[in-house]
């Protein structure tokens, strides 16, 4: 492949997938600002090893795997914590958080513990596999099936309440 | 056929998947297509929520930073801060042709 095939290759995936990441990203760090820099420097170390990048099918995958390395070193460096370690029983009554009955559905998303909603996100924006983002997350596909699951039982009965 | 179980576990796990026994337990069991109608309804509730709108030329602009036209050109500065020096310069010129 020639440097202006992988320059027009690289092009068309970046067409293609940066809103997708930006959406991702959004949900990630709350910050429309920061989530669209996390982007950029996604796919600009996308770019620079875009002509090592043997199989082109795993270009998504890979561009999310760098982006959540991103978010990651985004964290380290400010030095906050990420909601890891809550747990779906931890989740706040709608009524403690101020969100009214009726309520839009990015209040009741917010409300997900992160570990339960990025793989919901990855499904949801990514349309990957559970398998996919068992991959990506470095998790069992058994797991993301459980999180997922438990994601949009948490979703309906925050929804309902 | 599908049980009760095994259709609400599909559905929460990959709720795009329809499949002839899924169709056939709808069709069979109003108390899981109650449920499948909910899951797809809650479903489209939280794609819609997921897709906030996007910048205007989001891609253009990491285009520009990225510059596919020479990949041995490919800059080791942060596009961050090149963006920012961008945005500096460009309120410096501005102002001085306005």
């Amino acid at each position: 492949m020639t440097s202006v095939d992988v320059g027009r290759d690289f092009e068309s995936a970046a067409r293609t997938y940066s809103a997708e990441l930006f959406r991702f990203a959004y949900w990630k760090v709350k910050d429309r600002g920061l989530a669209e820099d996390l982007v950029q420097d996604t796919l600009l170390r996308a770019w620079k090893a875009w002509a090592s990048l043997k199989d082109r099918h795993a270009g998504k995958s890979w561009l999310y795997r760098i982006l959540r390395n991103e978010i990651a070193r985004y964290y380290e460096r400010a030095r906050l914590q990420m909601q890891e370690g809550a747990e779906l029983d931890e989740l706040p009554e709608l009524g403690q958080t101020g969100v009214e009955q009726g309520v839009e559905m990015q209040n009741l998303l917010n409300a997900l513990p992160e570990q339960y909603r990025e793989p919901l996100l990855l499904q949801v924006l990514g349309g990957f596999t559970c398998a996919e983002i068992g991959a990506i997350m470095s998790l069992s596909e058994a797991a993301v099936m459980q999180r997922v699951s438990r994601a949009r039982l948490a979703l309906r009965k925050l929804a309902e309440d | 056929m599908l049980s009760c179980e095994q259709l609400r576990q599909i559905k929460l796990t990959d709720p795009k998947r329809v499949t002839v026994g899924i169709r056939l337990h709808r069709l069979l069991c109003p108390k899981c297509a109650c449920f499948l109608d909910k899951a797809d309804a809650l479903d489209r509730d939280v794609e819609d929520a997921l897709r906030i709108d996007v910048p205007e030329s989001l891609v253009e602009r990491i285009l520009c930073s990225c510059d596919p036209a020479s990949a041995s050109a490919a800059t080791t500065e942060s596009p961050r801060l090149r963006s920012r020096v961008l945005a500096a310069l460009s309120r410096i010129f501005g102002s001085r042709h306005s």
